[in-house]
């Protein structure tokens, strides 16, 4: 088996966290959220991270980490989102490219996957196979592919639907044996991003689809909304400090505070807050923000925030 | 502010002060008659003249007549010069009076005062037109870039262009997407991700955000760095009724909203 992580996307909602880096790439509680997805992936699997050309030195960047490990990265030749492949673009491309032909696991860069990736990987048994997680809300599920169950399967797929029959949504972790690959090239001619739309299709061919139900944490990451959500719960109710960091006079550190290398904080009150490295924090008051690396912020009050790469913010 | 526009500013300016020292001339010869009367010397009276007029000038800058975005076509714009005509009669009067102690004809006064107010105006009017001319022509114009494919940013767009502003959009980034490739003839170039991008290609002068507020920050905080001007509509904070100033308060900058406007809040 091999695994395709789609990293392609040019995630403008969170311009301008991802304005020179990918949205697998963000900070997700210790490390890019991509770190998370490989570290899940038992290591005799073959992994190719697809991804664009503007992309592509920040991704080999950081592939430096996962040297010993058997992944590559891969480099679609779109450089801009109007000429982007789509997600089930980049797939077939990939797989034509690659020339795969043994059975393939399909991942989401931007999502972050709680379970046990080798317990999904055992339950495959020749049909494709998606990991649907229980939303628990009608109105969230709309947003998603719905899964609806019938005797332990896919019942029934609605993709992004008005009315779901269920709170049952597709997340973007997929298996897909060698047999239906072509079937995947097939369908993204048609509709190059519509990566749900897939198994409607295979499901009109007769094809059975498994299902994988789990309960553990799952997180699209598609809005900063989603992004500081994740990070608060998965960093906790405690405090990450990196190396080098200098905290001086009166700090208050609430909730879910990540501080990144060599940053200093000085006088603050931090809440439910995402420092990246080498940034110099002086008498502010922020609160759900994402600070990214290299800023200098004096006398703020920020909630609610993103900050660009290298501000330099005084009040 | 742009080389060619300063250059248009000053001849604007130089006009307006040849403009007023005719008003005071044809003011005396409307009284006196077309002859140097004797009684009342030209001379002497257009030297004083010539001392009111730079004085006049200067309170053209105080009352931010000169100022670029300022509507020419409006009652305030009106009441500005009016205010500007008062002032040039009143000088007048107390420097001759003080210089040569002598009494003159009133009329002179009410001819100067409606003179002056009438030229200027008038040229001001014609000015206007040169600079929807020189913006055509794309001549000291400041390159726009467009952040929103919102309603207001539709209205704003429309505006500038129909009004021929010197605040030239050039591209369009929607925040949000957008199945439109133009607004207006202004290309929407993409989301947020081709910001820094943009504003190489195009060469922005400013950055006239119209949607996105939680961006905001970051985009002035660019603009300031970049040495690129930034400006939003006041719908941006949400503020979408009532008339907006700008009040200081102990020295501090806010945005006062009111609802009705009173005829006196008018005048300045």
């Amino acid at each position: 088996m091999k695994c395709i992580i789609l990293a392609g996307g040019f995630a403008t909602r969170l311009w301008p966290l991802t304005e020179s880096k990918a949205k697998p790439l963000l900070h997700l509680k210790d490390r890019p959220l991509i770190s998370h997805i490989v570290d899940q992936i038992p290591n005799d699997i073959e992994i190719i991270i697809s991804t664009n050309a503007v992309f592509e030195e920040e991704f080999k960047k950081w592939s430096i980490d996962y040297k010993g490990r058997n992944l590559e990265v891969f480099v679609e030749d779109s450089a801009s989102d109007e000429f982007k492949k789509g997600a089930l673009g980049a797939t077939a491309f990939v797989i034509g490219e690659k020339k795969i032909e043994e059975d393939l696991m399909l991942l989401a860069g931007d999502n972050y996957f709680g379970f046990d990736m080798q317990a999904f990987i055992n339950k495959f048994d020749g049909n494709p196979m998606l990991a649907a997680y229980d939303i628990k809300d009608l109105d969230q599920a709309r947003k998603f592919g719905v899964v609806v169950k019938r005797e332990g399967r896919v019942g029934e797929f609605q993709e992004k639907p008005e009315n779901p029959k269920s709170t049952l949504v597709s997340t973007g972790c997929y298996i897909f044996p060698k047999k239906n690959l072509i079937d995947i090239i097939d369908y993204a001619k048609k509709k190059n991003d519509d990566l749900g739309g897939v198994f409607e299709y295979l499901m009109q061919k007769g094809e059975l689809i498994d299902v994988f139900v789990f309960d553990e944490k799952w997180y699209d990451i598609g809005s900063f909304d989603a992004y500081l959500k994740a990070n608060k719960e998965l960093i906790g109710n405690q405090i990450i400090e990196k190396s080098n960091v200098k905290k001086e006079g009166n700090n208050k550190l609430i909730g879910s505070v990540f501080l990144g290398r060599n940053t200093t904080i000085n006088n603050c009150v931090l809440e439910d807050t995402v420092i990246l490295n080498d940034c110099n924090i002086d008498n502010c008051v922020i609160r759900k923000c994402v600070i990214d690396e290299n800023c200098t912020l004096k006398n703020l009050d920020l909630s609610h925030k993103m900050i660009r790469q290298g501000s330099e913010i005084e009040k | 502010m742009k080389k060619q526009l300063i250059y248009l500013k000053l001849i604007q300016i130089f006009v307006d002060a040849i403009l007023i020292l005719g008003a005071f001339a044809l003011a005396y010869f409307l009284r006196i008659g077309f002859y140097f009367s004797s009684d009342f010397p030209f001379d002497q009276f257009f030297i004083v003249a010539l001392i009111t007029m730079p004085i006049t000038l200067l309170f053209m800058f105080f009352i931010r007549a000169y100022k670029l975005n300022q509507q020419i076509i409006s009652l305030r714009h009106i009441q500005r010069l009016t205010f500007v005509a008062l002032e040039n009669v009143f000088v007048f009067m107390i420097l001759y009076y003080f210089t040569y102690r002598e009494f003159f004809s009133r009329l002179i006064l009410i001819y100067a005062f409606v003179l002056t107010l009438t030229l200027t105006y008038t040229w001001h009017v014609l000015f206007r037109w040169i600079l929807q001319k020189a913006s055509q022509r794309e001549i000291g114009i400041y390159r726009t870039l467009i952040i929103g494919g919102n309603r207001p940013a539709h209205e704003i767009i429309k505006i500038l262009i129909t009004n021929k502003s010197h605040i030239k959009p050039v591209a369009v980034i929607d925040p949000h997407g957008t199945s439109k490739g133009v607004i207006h003839g202004i290309p929407v170039v993409g989301k947020m991700n081709v910001f820094e991008k943009t504003i190489a290609d195009h060469d922005i002068d400013i950055i006239l955000q119209a949607d996105n507020i939680e961006q905001s920050l970051n985009i002035i905080n660019y603009a300031l760095q970049n040495n690129i001007k930034y400006i939003m509509p006041p719908e941006l904070l949400g503020i979408f009724q009532g008339n907006q100033t700008l009040e200081e308060v102990e020295g501090l900058p806010f945005l006062k909203v009111h609802k009705d406007k009173k005829w006196w809040q008018s005048i300045w």
